[in-house]
């Protein structure tokens, strides 16, 4: 059974006159990947500065681990691994400088570990290099490489793939389901790019406006978003009719506008106007159709500018 | 707490610019130092009747009182080392970790004033060195109390805590800008500012309250006549200060949102 790693209880941020959180509920359960998504300035940066303790709550409160006593939040703290905004890095120093530094940091230095990371974002042979001359890209693991230093249960990444070239979106891909996976880590992204949450995440939650709109599955995401063949006609009923009676299918959904998703005969479009046609249903539209996540975001906030 | 002090130290150690600041300040106290042993300048320094700076101690005093070199550094280091670091986003990287804001600034506040005083210490000593070595401590008659080495040690010690609680103004500062170009453009308005308004515009009355301030070391300390009561009280009150430097930096730390 999967243990709660992370609650957030009525979660409210105020900046001046902005609600930047308003009464946030989430929990994030052990070992799954959650997709934070949101349009920019939706709270998802302030969500996890709250739970990075790099910002404070107007109200509301967070337990981490189980706990939520400011002492013992401090200890839980030790269990996240956080990359938020931009990695915490020294221009001047090179990667493996910058390794060294962070594990003294956390009281762990570890030449071996130190290597082992680097090896595991591809770094390992940058050498004497120093961070002011890398790529973004480059940096965004190293950023990685840093948030994995003792080995904390939730990690939280916001913009991870930021910058990262194709080969190297599909290795960070990778490392993030295999440490969910093999090393049951709990781990809350946050991106824009829906397309690739969308292959990474178990769980996706929808933030607007402060608030969180929905939190839905993969599964269940899938199911919602899955294909199906609109079909629009003069009299809704005769066609709902004809589609019980003479197709043998109730997998349908009427719409709000009269039109009808049906999930069933994708691959037979044809056979399914000629048998409406058959039966005399006018059909004025007929088309097959897919719901990706971004639509399905947009849906849910209800707009169409940009996640 | 430990762990915070060590990775401060690796970033003292690894910063090219705390290596150029160190060595241009080494060579440039070298050379001012052996000028100051130049003929020239020693008859100079008698006809000013300044002859107690020919001596080690009162050397030593006398290049202490360079308040606007020790500033600088401060400024300088305000900026790099707590300013860089809310840049370079280590600070905040600390903290989501788990570090306590406390153990945080403590760690920061005390490597910063820890380097700036070594590098004025550096600076005071080198400069005092080839004279010191060249004419010794003089006598009573003309270096007073700072002919003796318990008195020197005891001037230096007690100017150094009045300066560190000056420096800690300089690291509040950096706390509250958190930006290395905004810190040190405020520290050095401030000292500029700060310097010709102390200079034009102080009352009597003030200057008395001045006394009482870090400041005070210009009045206590930083003179051949120093007796014990006045490194005790320098001591204290710069102990003083430092604490309630420190406890408004970790107030306004404390409750800073971290971007």
């Amino acid at each position: 059974m999967s243990s709660m790693v992370l609650e957030t209880r009525d979660l409210s941020k105020q900046y001046k006159s902005q609600l930047a959180l308003n009464h946030v509920n989430l929990s994030l359960q052990q070992g799954k990947i959650y997709g934070l998504i949101g349009k920019n300035g939706a709270g998802k940066t302030t969500l996890m500065r709250m739970i990075a303790g790099l910002g404070f709550p107007t109200q509301g409160s967070i337990l981490l681990f189980g706990t939520e006593s400011r002492s013992e939040l401090e200890a839980a703290g030790k269990r996240i691994g956080s990359l938020i905004e931009a990695p915490g890095l020294v221009a001047g120093m090179s990667a493996k400088e910058n390794m060294h530094l962070q594990c003294l940091m956390k009281g762990m230095p570890n030449y071996e570990i130190e290597d082992e990371l680097l090896k595991l974002v591809g770094l390992k042979d940058t050498g004497k290099k120093k961070v002011k001359n890398f790529s973004l890209g480059m940096k965004q693991r190293l950023g990685i490489a840093t948030t994995l230093i003792g080995n904390p249960d939730l990690l939280m990444l916001d913009e991870p793939i930021n910058g990262l070239d194709p080969a190297g979106v599909i290795e960070i891909r990778n490392l993030i389901k295999k440490l969910s996976t093999y090393e049951n880590k709990t781990i809350l992204i946050s991106s824009h790019n829906l397309p690739e949450l969308y292959q990474v995440a178990t769980d996706f939650i929808i933030i607007h406006e402060g608030e969180i709109r929905e939190v839905i599955s993969h599964e269940e995401l899938d199911e919602r978003c899955k294909c199906y063949i609109s079909l629009e006609a003069s009299n809704v009923n005769q066609l709902t009719a004809v589609l019980e009676e003479k197709l043998h299918t109730q997998n349908f959904q009427v719409m709000p506008d009269n039109s009808v998703k049906l999930f069933d005969f994708l691959d037979e479009r044809e056979r399914v106007g000629r048998v409406l046609h058959e039966n005399n249903v006018i059909v004025t539209n007929i088309s097959v159709c897919e719901t990706s996540l971004e639509d399905y975001f947009m849906s849910v906030i209800g707009g169409r500018t940009n996640a | 707490m430990l762990s915070l002090l060590r990775s401060e130290w690796y970033q003292v150690r690894k910063s090219l610019s705390i290596k150029i600041t160190f060595g241009i300040i080494l060579a440039a106290s070298v050379m001012f130092g052996l000028k100051l042993t130049d003929t020239a300048y020693v008859s100079e320094y008698r006809k000013m009747n300044l002859v107690y700076t020919l001596y080690g101690g009162g050397a030593l005093c006398n290049h202490m009182s360079d308040g606007a070199m020790a500033l600088l550094l401060a400024s300088l280091f305000a900026g790099w080392m707590i300013g860089g670091s809310f840049e370079n986003r280590v600070i905040q990287e600390s903290i989501s970790y788990g570090k306590k804001r406390s153990t945080v600034y403590l760690a920061k506040m005390l490597m910063y004033s820890l380097v700036v005083t070594a590098l004025c210490l550096l600076y005071w000593c080198m400069t005092t060195l080839p004279t010191g070595i060249k004419y010794g401590l003089g006598t009573e008659d003309i270096c007073g109390n700072l002919c003796h080495l318990p008195y020197i040690i005891g001037m230096v010690a007690a100017g150094s805590i009045a300066y560190i609680s000056i420096f800690m103004v300089c690291g509040v500062i950096a706390f509250c800008a958190r930006k290395t170009g905004t810190t040190m453009g405020i520290c050095f308005v401030g000292i500029l500012v700060g310097g010709n308004l102390l200079a034009s515009f102080v009352s009597e009355k003030i200057a008395e309250i001045i006394h009482y301030t870090p400041l005070g070391l210009y009045y206590r300390v930083l003179k051949t006549d120093v007796t014990w009561s006045d490194i005790g009280q320098t001591a204290g009150i710069g102990l003083f200060w430092i604490v309630v430097f420190g406890a408004v930096g970790y107030y306004i730390f404390q409750k800073a949102e971290l971007k």
